[in-house]
């Protein structure tokens, strides 16, 4: 048994699961076969000049077949610096189907789908994404629909729509830099006559390491919208298991 | 207005079918290949994994960026991370060396 453990890991220890250049939009390809990858992702959100909190994501990343991967959210929590208190807020599954090849097609698709839960909450992802690569430059395009149920028996339902836009220019194979954009529709209730539009913009950087990767953007909102934040900042940094 | 939007539109539509960095496998791209003792379905392998696997990393640079023998020790270098067995990097190994810019097979 230990050498059967002590194989599985020699053959996996190499293994990089795929960098990313955006952290708010995926990107189409998907992980290599018999890949893992340990992703962390932090956010820090700021509101009126004044640090509020931090959102944290834990994810392990597995490559299934060549054209699918599958990921496990272990703990999506987060840190409200008012109440200077920590929540769990979900744990989640998300898989993601590529269709065709941004590089070699004339335009590469892929599906995501999450879904999650945590005490008194459940969400489902819908997600696609288009990319189309130009040599060292990346076109991202994800269009998502978010439907939440939450609150006593998850009486209270919330959905979203958004777009997001990115693009990404790499000046070397490790060096990247880019933009990226979200439009959002927020639907309390799944109505329409109550609808929030959020839209936010800002620039990324990102560094492939030879075992690990980091990506960082900093988005600011160019709309009003008091519950959204006005400055975000995420931070994803990837390691290979 | 709309009309210059329509028009970086349609360019973007032509460009996006362009491919020419990613040569297909040509019957002169197949002979090189089998002069570097390489089969066709070993080529057509290869072509497929660069795009996908290296991709999973990086953008992909242009096949002519390097000579064959470069080709060779970037793969190498770079198998590992790619999650790419011995006889897959033999593959990508193959496909980049019929298709980079030295293409006379070496002696």
């Amino acid at each position: 048994m230990k050498r059967i453990l002590l194989l599985l890991v020699l053959a996996t220890q190499t293994c990089f699961a795929g960098a990313r250049h955006f952290t708010f939009l995926y990107e189409a390809p998907t992980a290599a076969p018999g890949s893992f990858e340990w992703e962390n992702y932090a956010t820090s959100l700021f509101r009126n000049s004044q640090f509020t909190g931090l959102d944290f994501r834990h994810e392990l990343e597995i490559g299934v077949t060549p054209h699918f991967q599958a990921s496990i959210y272990f703990a999506n929590w987060s840190y409200d610096n008012k109440e200077r208190a920590a929540h769990y807020d979900s744990t989640s599954v998300e898989g993601i189907y590529n269709f065709t090849n941004p590089a070699a097609d004339p335009i590469g698709i892929s599906l995501y789908q999450e879904i999650g839960g945590g005490r008194r909450n459940f969400e489902s992802e819908t997600k696609l994404i288009a990319q189309k690569n130009f040599g060292p430059l990346i076109l991202l395009y994800n269009f998502t629909v978010e439907a939440g149920w939450k609150g006593e028996g998850l009486r209270e339902r919330t959905g979203e729509l958004q777009q997001a836009l990115g693009a990404s220019y790499e000046i070397n194979p490790r060096v990247s830099f880019g933009v990226e954009m979200l439009h959002e529709i927020v639907l309390p209730d799944w109505r329409s006559d109550d609808a929030d539009t959020n839209f936010f913009i800002g620039p990324n950087v990102s560094y492939r390491g030879d075992r690990w990767f980091a990506t960082v953007t900093a988005l600011k909102q160019l709309t009003n919208t008091a519950d959204e934040p006005d400055y975000q900042v995420r931070l994803i940094v990837g390691v290979p298991l | 207005m709309k009309n210059h939007i329509l028009l970086a539109v349609a360019a973007l539509l032509v460009a996006s079918c362009a491919t020419s960095n990613l040569p297909s496998l040509s019957p002169d791209l197949v002979a090189r290949g089998r002069a570097d003792h390489s089969s066709a379905e070993q080529l057509a392998s290869g072509r497929e994994l660069f795009v996908t696997r290296c991709l999973e990393c990086h953008t992909l640079p242009s096949v002519t960026k390097y000579t064959r023998e470069e080709w060779s020790r970037l793969v190498r270098e770079m198998a590992g991370r790619a999650n790419l067995t011995a006889g897959e990097e033999q593959s990508v190994v193959a496909y980049l060396r019929a298709a980079a810019s030295d293409t006379s097979p070496s002696p």
